[in-house]
């Protein structure tokens, strides 16, 4: 078997393990989840969400990361059309500098490390 | 103080210590991608072999967005919302195996070859050591779902979830680097 060939049946493994991955975690959701977390159930863990304050702090949360996938998506197309247009290589390092530091701010929480709190 | 109170510092004593080993992982990580990146920009200078632009764009954009439902499944488990943890986490495995399809399925059948000299090396190389950093987080994602699932993490008490989440995130940090690595920067060259 030279190397093209095993590099088929390699890529070849890996889609038949992705798609096994992804049946099994449908059935398991499906099957499972709704078992053991029928809609009654689901309702009333849900409950303690009902403050209004606690409320608020969670969509705000939501909304930030969303925020900062639209920042994303913008300098990853920022990314390409500098690719296209300028090939300019310094700019395209700034840029992955400036995703990597909304990564590591907002969705790594860096931060956290010199923090005496919990998970806040 | 109660024993309540004292369960919490000691947890989150050890929470700290969980955070700083977890980052030191990520420090000892960095140096093999960045030993990669160096390869990379030594063996290919100011050139890259040509790429399908469309399916390196596209496996980005999927990464990002599998990160963005991470980061929504620890804010959900952090205020309590387990509906959005568990269906977030299932997102996130799911766009974390379509990437894995992209990569292994799409860019790995094209014309280059591992044995395409230093491309083809460099190429397998990066998007391979990646990819089986992508496969092993997908398999965390599958744990922590399974734990979920099971009631083991609350809005106090979820190190499991705040771990397999950063660790996606680096993940995704890696190919931000990567991305335009690989596809973008340098002139085209046929190997």
């Amino acid at each position: 078997m030279d190397v093209t060939q095993a590099t088929l049946v390699i890529a070849g493994l890996s889609v038949l393990a992705a798609v096994l991955l992804l049946g099994g975690s449908l059935l398991f959701f499906g099957v499972v989840v709704q078992r053991q977390y029928p809609p009654e159930a689901r309702k009333a863990k849900e409950e303690p969400a009902v403050d209004p304050v606690l409320l608020a702090r969670r969509s705000a949360a939501y909304r930030l990361g969303a925020l900062v996938l639209v920042a994303l998506g913008v300098l990853t197309a920022a990314e390409f059309a500098i690719a296209v247009l300028l090939a300019s290589t310094a700019l395209l390092l700034i840029a992955a500098l400036f995703k990597a530091g909304l990564i590591l701010q907002y969705y790594m929480h860096i931060k956290r490390l010199w923090s005496e709190e919990g998970h806040e | 103080m109660s024993a309540v109170t004292s369960a919490l510092a000691d947890y989150r004593f050890r929470l700290r210590n969980n955070r700083l080993g977890l980052w030191l992982f990520f420090a000892s990580e960095a140096f093999m991608f960045g030993g990669l990146l160096v390869a990379r920009f030594y063996l290919w200078g100011n050139t890259r072999p040509h790429l399908d632009q469309w399916l390196g764009l596209t496996i980005t954009s999927i990464l990002l967005l599998s990160s963005f439902f991470m980061n929504r499944a620890e804010t959900a488990i952090a205020h309590d919302d387990r509906r959005t943890f568990l269906e977030s986490l299932i997102a996130t495995g799911l766009l974390g195996i379509t990437f894995l399809i992209g990569v292994v399925g799409f860019e790995w059948g094209g014309h280059i070859r591992p044995s395409d000299g230093a491309y083809g090396a460099v190429l397998y190389g990066m998007t391979g050591m990646h990819a089986l950093h992508v496969l092993s987080g997908v398999i965390f994602i599958l744990i922590v779902w399974n734990n979920g699932r099971k009631g083991r993490y609350s809005a106090d008490q979820h190190w499991g979830v705040e771990a397999c989440a950063i660790y996606w995130h680096y993940v995704d940090l890696v190919w931000v680097f990567f991305y335009p690595a690989l596809y973008l920067m340098g002139s085209v060259v046929v190997p």
